[in-house]
């Protein structure tokens, strides 16, 4: 398994003031935390990048781990590919305790990317990212026609929607029926 | 997954709704229009209602206004006048502090249709009355008493209703809260109504055919009564209504206090 550290450095701490309550205050250790995606990549990534993510901050929250207990045991994920992970993980570092920006440029371009972005931002709970990756998606159909429209975000037109729920009617049908035939079987 | 497509509706929906809450008036529009599935969850966003006005601009027109952004108006607009391939066209511009969005679709001969049922799907996904609406077609005075029978602003454009039949419908059918203003009408001079003219405040452009029982018997606040013989001492004082009609005196007290304005001009020609 191969680590990635990513977001390791914090900020380095400001000299001491000549305050002298300022000089007595401890300095508090950033503690790291470990995940994984479909890859196995493990990302170091800091408790604040993490903060972001509601999900990894309530598992965090309700676990307790040690540092040591965290590195043995990096968070999995393993519905999020390795490329779409690396890049949550890169935005909560690049926005570990900053107010978030109104616009995000950084976003992926490509469509299929920015699908399975929005799925892993959705599923980790990080609130702020999935904000601008919706407003991506919106700005995707910016200025285009009906047609394009239907084109890009792949929506079904009715005489398309109807024939799949005819098909998944027909399935369902099929597999119920499957399942009496099973249970009869077994009855015997 | 073609690289260039994104299937929006395999979003959880959660997602799926704030993507569509990032569009524009427009773009819900045009994404509703897509498929009764489209439609659907459009509706399911929490949009701010809109104020609609159906006019008529050279151009059949479908203006909307969202009430807290007043600075700007966005306008469907039907035109004939560029090939069909260019439509659907954005358009937008500047006047003065506001904004004006248009997008204009292609009139293919059926404008009047097309755009009822513009304006209904609009209501519907909006969840919105239209407000406002000029008439400027006979067949909009049907599809309005049917779609909507009371309405906030109404004005029937110039030579639209042709007998005193349609009149006395229209008065009858639809109930005008706020304005309803009247420009000249194509009807015979002899004809005449009596009915009450809904709406708080009441403009018309050619009073040959209104009376003055019509006009005692509304519950009108504001009168502009434009070319009339009709006059404010007519309509006000009850020695002025017992000329015109006498049998009207005992309504005096009743009707004075429910006029705040009365005006009548009369059309002078040089």
């Amino acid at each position: 398994m191969s680590s990635t550290e990513q977001g390791t450095s914090s900020a380095a701490p400001a000299e001491p003031t000549t305050a002298p309550e300022s000089a007595a205050a401890p300095e508090v250790p950033e503690s790291f935390y470990y995940v994984h995606g479909k890859d196995k990549v493990v990302h170091k990534v800091s408790a604040g990048a993490l903060q972001h993510s509601a999900l990894i901050h309530g598992m965090i929250s309700n676990l307790g781990y040690t540092e040591e207990q965290a590195k043995a045991n990096p968070f999995p994920f393993e519905n999020i590919d390795g490329d779409i992970l690396q890049m949550v993980v890169d935005w909560c570092n690049q926005h570990k305790g900053k107010p978030t920006p109104p616009e995000d440029t950084n976003l992926p371009k490509q469509k299929e990317k920015l699908f399975d972005l929005v799925l892993a931002v959705n599923y980790l709970e990080i609130k702020e990212l999935l904000t601008y990756c919706c407003k991506q998606v919106a700005m995707m159909v910016k200025g285009k026609s009906p047609e394009e429209i239907r084109e890009i975000w792949m929506i079904p037109t009715d005489a398309e929607d109807e024939a799949a729920e005819k098909e998944a009617k027909k399935r369902a049908g099929k597999e119920a029926a499957g399942e009496t035939a099973a249970a009869a079987g077994d009855a015997k | 997954m073609p690289e260039s497509r994104f299937p929006l509706l395999q979003l959880p929906r959660v997602v799926l709704l704030e993507c569509i809450e990032n569009l524009d008036v427009f773009e819900i529009i045009l994404f509703s229009l897509l498929s009764k599935r489209a439609k659907s969850i459009a509706k399911l966003i929490r949009l701010n209602l809109l104020d609609i006005h159906i006019t008529c601009e050279g151009d059949p027109q479908i203006w909307f206004k969202v009430p807290n952004v007043p600075w700007l108006d966005w306008v469907i607009d039907y035109n004939k006048e560029k090939d069909s391939s260019v439509y659907p066209a954005f358009h937008s511009i500047l006047e003065g502090p506001k904004a004006v969005n248009f997008l204009i679709l292609h009139d293919n001969g059926n404008v009047i249709g097309d755009m009822k049922h513009m304006v209904e799907h609009i209501c519907e996904v909006f969840s919105s009355p239209i407000s406002e609406i000029v008439i400027f077609e006979e067949s909009l005075i049907e599809w309005i008493i049917k779609f909507q029978p009371t309405i906030r602003h109404v004005r029937i454009r110039k030579g639209v209703v042709s007998s005193i039949e349609t009149i006395d419908r229209i008065l009858k059918n639809i109930d005008v809260t706020e304005f309803f203003g009247l420009e000249p009408l194509t009807i015979e001079e002899k004809s005449k109504t009596t009915e009450p003219i809904p709406s708080r405040s009441l403009f018309v452009f050619d009073c040959s055919w209104l009376t003055l029982p019509s006009i005692l018997n509304g519950t009108n606040s504001i009168l502009r009564l434009y070319d009339s013989k009709l006059t404010p001492c007519d309509i006000n004082t009850s020695d002025g209504r017992k000329r015109i009609f006498p049998k009207y005196g005992k309504r005096k007290r009743k009707r004075k206090k429910n006029f705040n304005f009365t005006e009548t001009e009369k059309e002078t020609e040089t």
